[in-house]
């Protein structure tokens, strides 16, 4: 399949200040080193515990943050040059986490779908006003709402008006980060089956941030593991969730609350804390927490190797392994 | 060697010294990406890329909503200044110069500055704080994705509407304290008479200072809009980034029209 997103040594880092000085002496090194390639017409998941560098990740690729480093090609094309950049904010969007935050309070919800396809050029009334009862149907927003501000919409009906907001131009790719955080249980299985449904009817390629691991496997074709960063695992969701190579990614599953879970020692608790993304470990970035910890994971960086069919992990134990194929 | 550099650190001139450069670097930081973005909106006033619907909403909200606390600061002022003045000019024997001096005063200086200091407090604050939240709740990357600059859509209308509104403002504000400060003189000293007041308003007041009183507000009303946009639109984090943004624009709005009023006493009167 071709690839429409391809990220080559992206690096993202906030300055910050540091402890009783007002300078901003100090880098956050919220992305280090990131190669990805996003597959078109697939949903992929991106997990990893909080402050990990999903949501900056996919900021970067939509050009949301300045300042990184590296290369993200959209559809073969260089997205850091100004020139492309209006294409790519038509074929890309992005669904907000907090969809109480993102709309805008003061618009109307015709407005705010009406707006994206005035700024794209569309003048015609007519046809604004068929896209957007088009819009409304794929993504269940009724049609007597639409003189209605944001406020007085519940939370699922308010990511509807995101999504609808965002597939209104028909991008070819969303990032969807964390769009069912916010929301009530009852009503994220809603919002899930509406995002695979419109993959499906839009042929929509999906970036899905998450730190629900559940919610991933049943939306996504594939899974990245983020651990301060870095990319640590990549792999087919079926691969990732029944077989996990990598040391983080065997803890962060088995940290998911099972009925069927027999034994308590079936959990793998690590010990310690999240290292400072300020003053990142030598080596493996995960070996101040690893259980199967090796000498030579301090004095070295891993590279992401695949160690089976379309399964990338970024460990010293599986380097050199009989699958291990570079 | 090392001890040496580290009591030099330790000492009170060097922390102040540290301090100062801090303030200094902050300083050109946030003029720099002023100025920057002060480029950009001249860009869009310039090839007309604005929506009109924008600027309407944004003058209503300039002239409207702030009318009434600048008409109750200005008048005051006048008034304090009338009472102030007008038995002292009495006993020095110029009744018949207490209209003309009240009006240049006002019209010069006082109406301008107040008028800037109301719509600082009420809009300026009010500005910063919306983009501000706007910024920390992901509406303005919503706008980046949809390739609408938050330059245009924000700043723009802001500005436009201030350097349009706030001479009306102004305007009206200093007539009403001239003619405020003219019944109070009138009430606290019986030998300043109406026809006298009006008529040395008519011989102190020139076109000219009108016309600099309008040229003046227009840049304080624009200046603020700008400042108070660009403070808010530099938060970045949490609720009390927008705290610190809505400080900011309030701080940095009287230090730029100061400056300005400074530049055209220079220009126009120097």
């Amino acid at each position: 399949m071709k690839n429409l997103v391809e990220i080559k040594n992206l690096k993202m880092k906030y300055a910050v200040k540091s402890g009783f000085s007002e300078e901003k002496n100090e880098f956050i090194n919220a992305v280090n080193d990131v190669d990805l390639k996003i597959q078109e017409g697939e949903i992929l998941g991106i997990v990893g515990e909080s402050g990990c560098g999903k949501s900056t990740l996919g900021k970067c690729i939509l050009r949301l943050e300045s300042g990184y480093s590296g290369q993200i090609l959209f559809d073969g094309v260089d997205i850091s040059e100004k020139k492309n950049l209006k294409n790519f904010r038509k074929s890309a969007q992005m669904i907000f986490q907090n969809p109480y935050a993102s709309l805008n309070p003061r618009m109307k919800i015709y407005d705010i779908l009406k707006e994206p396809l005035v700024i794209h050029g569309e003048k015609n009334s007519k046809i604004i006003r068929q896209k957007i009862e088009e819009v409304c149907e794929l993504t269940g927003i009724d049609k007597s709402a639409l003189n209605y501000y944001p406020h007085e919409f519940s939370g699922g009906q308010r990511q509807r008006i995101s999504i609808a907001s965002a597939i209104i131009l028909k991008p070819k790719f969303i990032v969807a980060d964390e769009p069912v955080s916010a929301l009530d249980v009852s009503i994220r299985a809603q919002i899930i089956n509406l995002l695979k449904d419109l993959k499906e009817k839009l042929n929509l390629t999906i970036l899905f941030i998450s730190h629900d691991l559940s919610v991933v496997r049943h939306i996504c074709d594939r899974t990245a593991v983020m651990y301060l960063g870095e990319i640590v695992e990549i792999a087919n969701n079926e691969d990732l969730f029944n077989e996990p190579k990598h040391p983080y990614t065997k803890a962060l599953l088995s940290s998911v609350p099972m009925i069927s879970r027999e034994k308590k020692d079936d959990r793998i608790i690590l010990s310690g804390d999240v290292p400072s993304p300020k003053n990142l470990p030598s080596g493996c970035k995960f070996h101040t927490r690893c259980p199967e910890v090796m000498p030579i994971c301090a004095e070295s960086c891993p590279s992401l190797d695949c160690v089976g069919k379309n399964h990338l992990v970024k460990c010293h134990l599986y380097i050199g392994c009989e699958n291990s194929q570079k | 060697m090392k001890r040496i550099e580290y009591f030099v650190t330790q000492t009170v001139t060097f922390q102040f010294l540290k301090l100062l450069r801090k303030q200094a670097f902050e300083f050109f930081e946030t003029f720099g990406k002023m100025a920057i973005r002060l480029f950009e909106v001249m860009k869009f006033i310039l090839t007309g890329q604005f929506t009109y619907r924008h600027v309407i909403e944004q003058c209503s909200r300039f002239a409207i909503d702030s009318l009434p606390i600048t008409l109750t600061i200005v008048s005051m002022t006048s008034i304090i200044l009338a009472v102030q003045i007008a038995p002292e000019m009495v006993k020095q024997g110029g009744a018949n110069f207490i209209g003309g001096l009240l009006a240049i005063v006002t019209v010069r200086e006082m109406g301008t500055i107040m008028t800037g200091f109301a719509i600082i407090s009420m809009i300026g604050s009010s500005m910063a704080s919306e983009i501000a939240t706007m910024k920390v709740t992901d509406q303005v990357s919503a706008m980046k994705v949809l390739h609408v600059s938050p330059v245009k859509y924000l700043f723009v209308p802001r500005v436009i509407a201030g350097a349009l509104m706030m001479p009306l403002i102004t305007t009206v504000a200093s007539t009403v304290g001239v003619f405020c400060g003219g019944f109070v003189s009138s009430l606290t000293s019986p030998e300043v008479t109406g026809l006298c007041f009006i008529n040395s308003v008519k011989l102190g007041l020139f076109n000219r200072d009108i016309g600099i009183m309008l040229l003046k507000a227009s840049c304080f009303g624009a200046a603020i809009a700008h400042i108070s946009s660009s403070c808010g639109y530099d938060a970045e984090g949490g609720a009390k980034s927008v705290g610190i943004a809505t400080t900011k624009a309030v701080v940095w709005s009287f230090i730029g029209i100061v400056i300005i009023d400074y530049i055209f006493a220079l220009w126009f009167y120097f």
